[in-house]
């Protein structure tokens, strides 16, 4: 027996998944240019101590052509970033920003772990977690993203505005986002604004949940001190695309109770999926898609950012303005409904671990038109969505479902009646794959 | 240029041949990938960590010794990075322990033996950080005891016991599902 299962053991390599296409190209890109530099680093990140010299060397040209009021700045390199208050540090990820790729700027009171400087604000996302993570109660870090301005489904989430933001507008962004210290809650507040063509995202993070007086006008004066070019490059600079393919992601990983409705006199959900339609060589007309819904529509609404009865879904893939997804009674823009959607006015969240497994259930990949299956029987269900993203999303309210307009790079949803049993299980790919899986009980409609 | 060994291919890289880098890639992205998907179970993860494996290994190669086989180097570089990314992660939103892997769905394969080897690889994944890597660094990617004691800087006689559990939680998980008799 024990040989078996090592003989067991030492197939089960053979069984491993295969990379997907997207990470093996992005791999190449990084792997080569980390050969012709010579060092496995991808984004330049300018390190400064407020007090010290290197200021004017470095970030400060930058910013300093940035901030000269007459049209001198077109001559310099262009500055998106913090200009560091006594006693501060900041960091940049770059001097340009497009609407695919944000630029990041990072401003803390402390030094930042080394492992972010290292690991972690030489990646994309620019978040430097490990400081989070240990940041004291005196810590604030202050984390902005500056996005080209151009996309009206996005620019409308950003009022026009004029600096220096005001931490006194921000909002408490714990509702809506990522906490990033769960166990030990910090304070998390966030401004918005579009300021020279750039969307603003400013993030301050204390190390408090509420912070003093004192600490909120230490983080003002830092915040007084953002920058913002004037110049903005266009999307097509060359110069940026090393940064753009290695987009930053966000994991989203939520677990709901939710209740079910009754149809046709039975209690029961319905899961529901199709496969990814491409358009052009890089563009998509059909996003891949899998839905878990509750009830019956009736087709009623013609709201395109309801779907109807939903308790959760996911997408995979970027959407331009004509991608759609297919709902029960019609297709719908993607923009408009959103890469992903929780319901969260009748769902409530749950402390239960569910697994994102199809050991047990019955399915494959889906094809372009959707497939639907009934699984009746459960008054209330356990679902669970674990979804990354492209890029620091926040999941925003929105018709009694928390939404994001982010492209979703991958998703896995599973579903589970209060009792453990297993029901659904789907999954979204970039490659515009989308898996369902049921149980033998759920009846294909 | 695709048949040629390492030894050969590696100088060719580092005089700057962009066709030899693309063959050297070829020829280690997956199996260094696997390794890192091996360790953390998820796909996100397993990404990042092997996409920096291969940065670091290509960065590195001007203090290569290519007399030495790259393949097991650059796996070693990818596990070390997915271990890095599971315990920085864990610092940020611990995951449940039972998350089982994603395996793929590939109509026409033998469904018992795809079935069989899935609930492996299933039962590992599902398996809790320590031991899974015990188990994936020891029969996946054949390193002994000893070696993996360095790594995780454990006493070996903690790994020869984590083995030990893992195995005997395996065998209790594949003798319920009917895949060990």
């Amino acid at each position: 027996m024990s040989s078996e299962l090592e003989r067991l053991l030492k197939q089960g390599r053979d069984a491993l998944p295969e990379p997907t296409p997207e990470a093996t190209e992005r791999a190449r890109t990084r792997a080569l240019a980390a050969l012709r530099s010579g060092r496995p680093r991808r984004l330049r990140v300018a390190v400064l101590a407020g007090a010290a010299v290197v200021v004017a060397a470095a970030l400060g040209i930058g910013l300093g052509a940035a901030l000269t009021p007459r049209g001198e700045a077109a001559k310099g390199p262009v500055g998106l970033g913090f200009l560091p208050e006594n006693g501060w540090l900041v960091y940049q990820s770059g001097a340009k920003a497009t609407a695919d790729q944000p630029a990041l700027a990072v401003a803390s009171n402390l030094p930042l772990d080394s492992e972010d400087v290292v690991g972690g604000l030489a990646e994309p996302s620019a978040l430097p977690y490990a400081t989070l993570l240990d940041l004291p109660k005196s810590g604030i870090v202050l984390v902005a993203s500056f996005r080209a301005r151009g996309e009206e489904v996005y620019d409308r989430l950003f009022p026009e505005t004029k600096l220096p933001l005001r931490l006194a507008d921000a909002s408490s962004y714990i509702d809506s986002g990522t906490q990033v210290r769960p166990a030990d809650p910090l304070g998390q507040r966030q401004l918005r604004g579009a300021v020279g063509g750039y969307n603003i995202d400013l993030t301050a993070y204390f190390g408090v949940t509420r912070p003093s007086p004192e600490l909120l006008a230490k983080a003002q004066r830092q915040i007084e001190r953002l920058a913002v070019s004037a110049a903005r490059p266009t999307d097509t600079d060359e110069t940026l695309a090393p940064a753009r393919r290695a987009a930053s992601t966000e994991v989203v990983d939520r677990t709901f109770a939710c209740p079910t409705a009754m149809v046709g006199g039975l209690y029961g959900i319905e899961a529901r999926a199709h496969s990814g339609v491409r358009q052009g060589a890089s563009g998509w007309a059909q996003l891949p898609f899998a839905l878990v819904d509750t009830g019956h529509s009736g087709g009623g609404t013609h709201d395109p950012r309801l779907l109807a009865n939903a308790l959760a879904w996911v997408t995979a893939g970027k959407p331009s303005s004509i991608t759609t997804i297919d709902s029960e009674w019609r297709k719908l823009p993607v923009r408009e409904a959103g890469t992903l959607g929780l319901n969260v006015s009748t769902c409530k969240k749950s402390a239960k671990r569910i697994p994102l497994s199809r050991a047990g259930l019955r399915g494959g990949a889906a094809g372009p038109v959707t497939e639907s299956f009934f699984c009746e029987g459960s008054r209330r269900v356990i679902v669970r969505v674990r979804a990354t993203l492209v890029g620091a999303a926040t999941l925003r309210p929105s018709l009694g479902i928390q939404r994001t307009l982010a492209t979703v790079r991958e998703a896995r949803m599973a579903v589970r009646t209060t009792k453990g049993a297993k029901l659904v299980y789907a999954e979204t790919r970039g490659t515009g794959v989308a898996r369902l899986f049921t149980a033998p009980r759920c009846e294909a409609k | 240029m695709h048949r040629l060994p390492d030894i050969e291919l590696i100088p060719l890289v580092r005089e700057g041949s962009g066709e030899a880098a693309g063959v050297l890639f070829d020829r280690y992205w997956e199996s260094a990938w696997k390794a890192a998907y091996a360790v953390t179970a998820e796909r996100a993860l397993a990404d990042d960590a092997a996409q920096e494996a291969m940065a670091r290994a290509f960065g590195s190669l001007d203090r290569f010794d290519e007399t030495r086989p790259f393949g097991p180097w650059l796996k070693r570089i990818a596990v070390n990075r997915a271990i890095d990314h599971l315990r920085k992660r864990r610092r940020v939103a611990p995951l449940p322990d039972e998350e089982p892997a994603l395996q793929p769905w590939s109509a026409g394969e033998d469904a018992d033996d795809a079935l069989r080897l899935w609930a492996v690889t299933d039962a590992v994944a599902a398996l809790g950080e320590g031991r899974r890597i015990v188990v994936v660094l020891h029969y996946w990617l054949d390193l002994p005891l000893e070696e993996i004691a360095g790594m995780l800087g454990l006493p070996v006689g903690t790994v020869a016991s984590r083995l030990a559990r893992a195995k005997a939680e395996l065998r209790r998980v594949l003798e319920e599902a009917g895949h060990v008799v």
